[in-house]
């Protein structure tokens, strides 16, 4: 019994092996990709949205545990931070109308198709969405949030499905500016939706906060997109330039819809 | 249960699994480390299931395809459709080749009268 079996399962295996190598460069696994998409689009769809919700309820309420338990501290800083909620409100509308006008500024700039996300990738920081070659996608197209703010770069493109590489993929690399203080740096993408800033050297003076748009120098994302936020800034004695973590500005848990910008081609 | 029923359940059950690792469990992780259902899944079959039965190998060949389906491995730019049912497949070989040479589980046998 287990000679035969051990017999069945090499032959088995390599039938398996010689099956995918002969499909790989024969056919397309495209195909079939798009095949199965197409018809769990339906479900994947109202999984995502219900994804979306649940996860949105039990972080509500998870802080709203943690205000509970901050209820003390706050009231002592009620005064100081009354004062900074005034000096927060209106930024807050000066932002606003900053990212109107950004968004609109993209609108009148690029043709945007707009275009659902369907599914998430556990493997990568790898989205799909139902925009394929039927509606116009290609590899390398730039795709940007509702409010205008970079999301990542089309890679596969199926007939009715694109698979969307996040900005924050391991081995995404951005060059990006600093809005402000107009230097450049190189936005390397960690995983998790993490990003660190290379070659930045200790002189420059950069800050939580400060926000990075892409450059005019990689050609790869229409320059001046906003790309993400400084979360943190380390400086080490030992090393020769700054450890800079950078946060997207997009987020996951309200990204539903996304545009495709779909006159901008990349020059890589 | 037959066991072509428990092949088509297999079938069914690891897509409706892949969807769910695609949205829900896509934003519950740990430290960065994220619930891997299907991997998971192929695994415990493997482990519980019955030392001759073949189910272990069928779920690691149904888990794989939809992994390479809804979420392909990328090697030097290059997406091998079967990369993960191969992997899957080959670590239920090894893990029914352990279990069936090297493991013995402990067993309650009822004595004989006397």
């Amino acid at each position: 019994m287990v000679s035969l079996s051990k017999k069945k399962l090499v032959s088995g295996v390599f039938l398996l092996c010689l099956f995918f190598l002969v499909f790989n460069f024969l056919a397309s696994a495209d195909v079939l990709r798009n095949f199965f998409y197409k018809i769990s689009y339906p479900a994947q769809k109202s999984l995502w949205d219900s994804s979306q919700a649940a996860v949105s309820f039990f972080r509500s309420y998870l802080d709203s545990y943690q205000l509970g338990q901050e209820k003390k501290k706050l009231a002592s800083e009620n005064r100081e931070l009354t004062a900074r909620l005034a000096e927060l409100d209106a930024l807050a509308e000066e932002n606003d109308v900053l990212r109107q006008a950004l968004s609109l500024e993209l609108k009148n700039k690029f043709v945007l198709s707009p275009c659902r996300l369907v599914s998430k990738d556990l493997a990568g920081d790898i989205i799909t969405i139902n925009f394929g070659k039927n509606h116009g996608a290609a590899s390398g197209q730039t795709v940007v949030s509702r409010e205008g703010i970079l999301v990542g770069r089309i890679e596969d493109v199926y007939d009715d499905f694109s698979r969307v590489i996040l900005i924050s993929y391991a081995k995404s690399v951005t060059d990006v500016e600093l809005q402000e203080k107009k230097f450049y740096a190189l936005a390397k993408g960690q995983g998790n939706l993490n990003i660190s800033l290379d070659l930045v050297g200790k002189d420059k003076e950069i800050k939580e906060g400060d926000l990075l748009v892409t450059s005019v120098l990689e050609g790869v994302f229409p320059p001046g997109i906003p790309f993400g936020k400084i979360s943190g800034v380390q400086k080490q004695a030992a090393a020769s330039f700054l450890q800079i973590q950078v946060k997207p500005l997009f987020e996951m848990e309200s990204l539903n819809q996304v545009f495709v910008i779909k006159n901008f081609k990349p020059l890589k | 249960m037959p066991e072509a029923f428990k092949i088509i359940f297999l079938f069914f059950g690891f897509w409706i699994l892949s969807w769910l690792e695609m949205s829900f469990f896509s934003f519950l992780n740990v430290f960065g480390w994220y619930f891997h259902l299907i991997w998971l899944l192929v695994l415990l079959i493997n482990l519980f299931e019955d030392r001759y039965g073949y189910l272990g190998l069928w779920s690691a060949a149904f888990g794989g395809f939809f992994l390479d389906i809804y979420s392909p491995l990328r090697f030097f730019g290059f997406d091998f459709f079967g990369i993960s049912t191969l992997i899957l497949f080959f670590l239920s070989f090894i893990l029914k080749f352990i279990i069936l040479r090297y493991v013995e589980f402990p067993a309650f046998k009822r004595s004989k009268k006397v």
